[in-house]
């Protein structure tokens, strides 16, 4: 019967593990204004740092780690990290998923699958040409306060982070 | 006093003229003159370009590793050829400095570039343009005027194209048409220029 409880208990336990991890993985689709709007509205109330990268975009992979670092530094702050990939959809689970998983993300992120990426090139910036890697800083109020183009150190986000919060 | 106003207003112009410089162009704003050498080894000059060609020249930006630009491979040469037929002279400009001169020439040849390579070592060029990513195209008239800024077309895919935006600009030049689409955006990997990791 002991035997029996503890595989029970185990067995639990694995399930349990496998739904966080799962979880930690929900890599959710984009696929309009109105989603990203939606983003917005669930960030409202935090500092907010928009990243827009793809793994094969060797300077958005090398400043993963330190955005990583600042959400674990900032978040319990009111700081919130959002990631958008434009990896090709069709490569989220062989690359995507992968990739998320090896660098540990245990919050949603977010693949851009719009079908006029102008849109949403447009929506976030009228003035940014589309080149990655981007990053855009907002406000607790979701004001744009600043906007980073091409790879940028723990420090330049940092100091802009620090501003707002 | 008035040696710090000067002095200001000094700093506040180069600080302008440095902005200034490094901004983008778009359609209207006028190209200046640069000379590049290609792969082959040759000089290409934008003016000599200019006064060779029918039309104008066409600048597209271009990578051996961005997975916007590879997609193209299977096309470029036909889009080139109808381009030239059209009264352009088209150059594929690589400014990124993550890959030499070596790698672009091996990968131009790999995929039989029937265009000239360019390689802008420094990014002049590409801060003239304020070009940031690639592919990204400028379409330069004879009086170095840009009459067309943005991407090649809707889709890097080919069975997923609809608009062929940079062809559409050119037929339109060609027929003596004013460029009914000027300016278009797309995603693409930004150019690693000097001085960035």
């Amino acid at each position: 019967m002991k035997r029996l409880k503890a595989k029970v208990f185990l067995l639990s336990l694995i399930i349990l593990s496998a739904v966080q991890v799962l979880q930690a993985q929900e890599v959710k689709p984009l696929n309009s204004t109105d989603d990203i709007k939606g983003v917005f509205d669930g960030t409202k109330g935090k500092v907010t740092l928009l990243n827009f990268w793809a793994t094969w975009c060797k300077p958005c992979v090398k400043e993963f780690p330190d955005l990583l670092k600042l959400q674990k530094e900032y978040n319990d702050l009111g700081f919130e990290l959002v990631f958008i990939s434009l990896d090709a959809p069709e490569e989220l689970d062989s690359t995507l998923r992968p990739f998320l998983s090896k660098q540990g993300i245990d919050f949603t992120t977010y693949y851009s699958t719009f079908a006029k990426p102008e849109d949403l090139i447009d929506f976030v910036d009228k003035n940014w040409q589309g080149a990655i890697p981007s990053t855009y800083i907002y406000d607790k109020e979701g004001n744009l306060s600043k906007s980073f183009l091409g790879v940028k150190s723990y420090e330049e986000f940092e100091k802009e982070i620090k501003k707002l919060l | 006093m008035l040696k710090n106003s000067i002095s200001t207003a000094l700093i506040a112009l180069l600080v302008f003229s440095i902005s200034f410089n490094t901004s983008a162009k778009g359609p209207g704003d006028k190209a200046e003159d640069f000379s590049l050498s290609g792969t082959d080894d040759s000089k290409y000059n934008l003016t000599d370009g200019l006064n060779n060609s029918k039309n104008g020249v066409i600048v597209i930006f271009w990578s051996s590793e961005c997975p916007w630009v590879q997609p193209y491979n299977d096309r470029i040469n036909d889009y080139v050829k109808e381009l030239n037929g059209n009264g352009f002279t088209v150059w594929a400009i690589n400014a990124n400095n993550t890959e030499s001169i070596e790698d672009v020439k091996s990968h131009a040849a790999k995929n039989g570039y029937a265009f000239p390579m360019l390689k802008d070592v420094n990014n002049t060029v590409a801060d003239m343009l304020g070009a940031t990513r690639t592919p990204e195209v400028f379409m330069i008239a004879k009086d170095k005027t840009i009459l067309y800024h943005g991407r090649i077309s809707d889709n890097r895919y080919k069975a997923d194209q609809s608009v062929y935006d940079l062809g559409n600009a050119a037929s339109e030049v060609s027929s003596g048409k004013e460029v009914s689409v000027k300016e278009t955006k797309s995603f693409g990997c930004g150019i690693k220029r000097v001085g960035q990791e």
